[in-house]
């Protein structure tokens, strides 16, 4: 899972993406409006946490701006705000969740969790894919009855894919959802991870579509 | 400098009364001239036509065709010399005319310009008469001397005029009294407002003339809003305070020297001291403190942009949302507190709904009633109670502020209305009364 962060504020910023890669997460971070705006525009992200009080280009302003060029990433707002008519404009302006500061970060982390799941289609948090299964709400896996250890970058490959099951998933936009914009990565290691994931959860609920990209199996 | 820009009231009226008396006395002083005037000529003509009419009863054509007169009509004063006073009868160029002694032999040029003997302007008065015994028609003229018209209205005017200047004189006096007696109010109000100032009264007296009353009462119900709001004021940042102490206390205990520090607790106190914090802010922002009770705002669309947002937050549930507001519907409050209001009330509603939060809106009279209601477990009117009480939670697992119920109280009450919980089988209702604003 890969997460846009637009929060102008150095500690909590700060304390958010320790918090969201803790959790296994990729996380951007943008300081000002601007920059969250090109970043929204430019790169894929599973879901964004936009602040409303930004320098340079305002919250609302990004999102409506984002709505307007047919980016569809889940919003979840977080803001100082905590009026009805601010959550309103928000919603309007094209937000998927808000959440009012001070916030437990247990809250954002639950929160966008769940704005992912929806925007793949999935009403319940339980993913089942054969003897895979997938806990949206808590993030984690089970793999024939027992949870599945997994590192951030397996974690970030499989839940990506089984959000997306039966269905492929593109190579460069997998690589694009598990590692952060300006990380320094050799384009092979997604082939390495995925082979890692292969002999934890066998080797045939991973299809590889050569030169394409990856699927998860589920049947059988 | 400053009464150029703001153009006093006295002065206004001071011009006024003086261009309006000036105007007033020129015009009565042209009408009266004029009257005077047609007085004296008619006065005088009468006397001369007088004179020509007996000249007429009396003129007689003798056997040689000489004129005569029957009668001595040379009464004073057309018997002294060079009088002013003439009279005179012509007939034909041939004859000589016969004339008033005053005339002292002299002929009245009757053709050319009214003039005497003595070159003196003369009022003239004409007359042609036929007689059956003379082939010629006489000429019959009577003359007064003009000085005789223009001396009394000379005198009369020098009358008026100082009559009329004394008028002006009396007329701005009692102008300016005037003036000084209708503002008078205005300046008692003032020192009355300067009293309120200073702190030595509280409001303005009441007792004002009827012109001023209203502002009066206006003032002073401005002035006991101000004086309300610095109490509510004063009381909110008491309970503030105290809310704050609590939890700060705790916190400090919590982190003193030698005892083992339970984030969990640490945590609770920090949320309890923002709930009390945003509490206030929202109860701040109110417009109705600041006298958004002249707001009007359409409820029909606050609302359903509330159920976009609120479908949005609870997205998870599916609930459906039943809205019957009137199009027509609008609320003496402002935007901002209508939201927030009605805002808490369907997110409490969504919080606790099983699958159906339906919103009603209705007129009556000055009053307008909002029913949020849910199909959830409801509660008792006990748990209602601390419901609505400040900082009173019911269930400290389902997310929330805790305030939302109170605050909705808090910000209904400032625009005089108020909030009520209903318990229903199964699910809550909570009624919301708000002013309505005038059609």
């Amino acid at each position: 899972m890969k997460l846009l962060v637009i929060e102008d504020d150095p500690a909590l910023s700060k304390a958010l993406c320790d918090a969201l890669r803790a959790e296994g997460c990729a996380v951007d971070l943008a300081r000002d409006g601007e920059d969250g705006l090109h970043l929204g525009e430019t790169e894929t992200y599973d879901a964004a946490l936009v602040d409303l009080g930004l320098p340079k280009i305002d919250g609302l302003r990004i999102i409506a701006g984002w709505r307007a060029a047919k980016r569809d990433l889940p919003v979840l707002v977080l803001t100082a705000r905590d009026d009805w008519t601010s959550k309103v404009e928000g919603f309007k302006a094209g937000a998927d969740d808000y959440l009012v500061k001070p916030v437990r970060v247990e809250e954002v982390i639950m929160r966008l969790r769940a704005l992912v799941r929806r925007a793949s289609g999935h009403a319940n948090p339980e993913i089942v894919c054969g003897s895979l299964s997938y806990n949206a709400q808590i993030a984690t896996f089970t793999f024939q009855g027992l949870p599945l250890k997994l590192t951030a970058l397996e974690w970030r490959v499989l839940s990506t894919l089984i959000l997306r099951k039966g269905t492929l998933v593109q190579r460069g936009e997998l690589f694009e959802r598990v590692y952060e914009s300006d990380a320094m990565t050799d384009s092979n290691s997604l082939e390495v991870i995925v082979a890692r994931l292969r002999k934890k959860i066998g080797a045939e609920r991973i299809e590889t579509a050569r030169g394409l990209g990856y699927r998860l199996v589920c049947d059988g | 400098m400053a009464e150029r820009r703001n153009p006093s009231l006295a002065r206004r009226l001071w011009l006024a009364a003086i261009v309006f008396v000036l105007a007033a006395l020129t015009v009565a002083g042209v009408v009266i001239d004029r009257a005077l005037d047609r007085f004296t000529v008619f006065q005088i003509d009468q006397r001369l036509d007088a004179q020509i009419l007996a000249l007429a009863s009396a003129i007689s054509v003798g056997e040689d065709g000489g004129m005569r007169l029957r009668r001595d009509l040379d009464l004073p004063p057309y018997d002294r010399a060079l009088s002013g006073w003439y009279w005179q009868v012509s007939s034909g160029a041939e004859t000589e005319p016969l004339r008033s002694r005053s005339l002292g032999g002299a002929v009245l040029d009757t053709r050319g310009g009214a003039v005497g003997p003595r070159g003196e302007p003369l009022h003239l008065r004409r007359r042609i008469i036929r007689l059956a015994s003379a082939s010629t028609p006489f000429e019959l003229v009577a003359a007064a001397p003009r000085e005789e018209l223009s001396a009394p209205v000379r005198t009369a005017r020098r009358a008026l005029m100082i009559t009329l200047g004394l008028l002006a004189v009396a007329l701005l006096a009692a102008a300016t009294a005037q003036v000084f007696l209708v503002l008078s109010p205005l300046r008692r109000l003032s020192r009355a407002l300067a009293e309120v100032r200073a702190g030595r009264a509280r409001s303005i007296p009441e007792r004002q003339p009827a012109e001023v009353a209203g502002l009066v009462t206006e003032l002073n119900a401005l002035l006991a809003q101000n004086a309300d709001q610095a109490e509510r004021a004063r009381a909110h940042i008491g309970n503030l305070a105290h809310g704050l102490k609590t939890p700060l206390a705790t916190l400090a205990a919590e982190l003193r020297p030698g005892h083992d520090i339970d984030r969990e607790a640490l945590r609770e106190q920090v949320e309890q001291m923002d709930r009390r914090i945003a509490h206030h802010l929202r109860r701040a922002r109110s417009a109705a403190l600041l006298g958004g009770r002249n707001a009007r705002t359409r409820l029909a669309p606050q609302i359903d942009d509330l159920v976009l947002a609120l479908s949005r937050i609870h997205s998870e549930r599916a609930l459906r949302f039943d809205v019957v507001v009137p199009a027509e519907i609008d609320l003496a409050c402002d935007a901002h507190d209508v939201d927030e209001m009605c805002g808490n009330l369907l997110d409490n509603a969504c919080k606790w709904a099983s699958c159906t939060v339906s919103v009603t809106a209705e007129r009556r009279q000055h009053k307008v009633v909002v029913t949020v209601s849910d199909d959830g477990p409801g509660f008792s009117a006990g748990q209602a109670e601390i419901a609505l009480s400040r900082g009173g939670r019911l269930d400290e697992v389902t997310p929330g502020t805790g305030f939302g119920l109170p605050i909705t109280r808090e910000i209904a009450a400032l625009y005089g209305g108020d909030l009520v919980l209903i318990q229903l089988e199964p699910g809550l209702r909570a009624v919301l009364t708000l002013p309505a604003a005038d059609d």
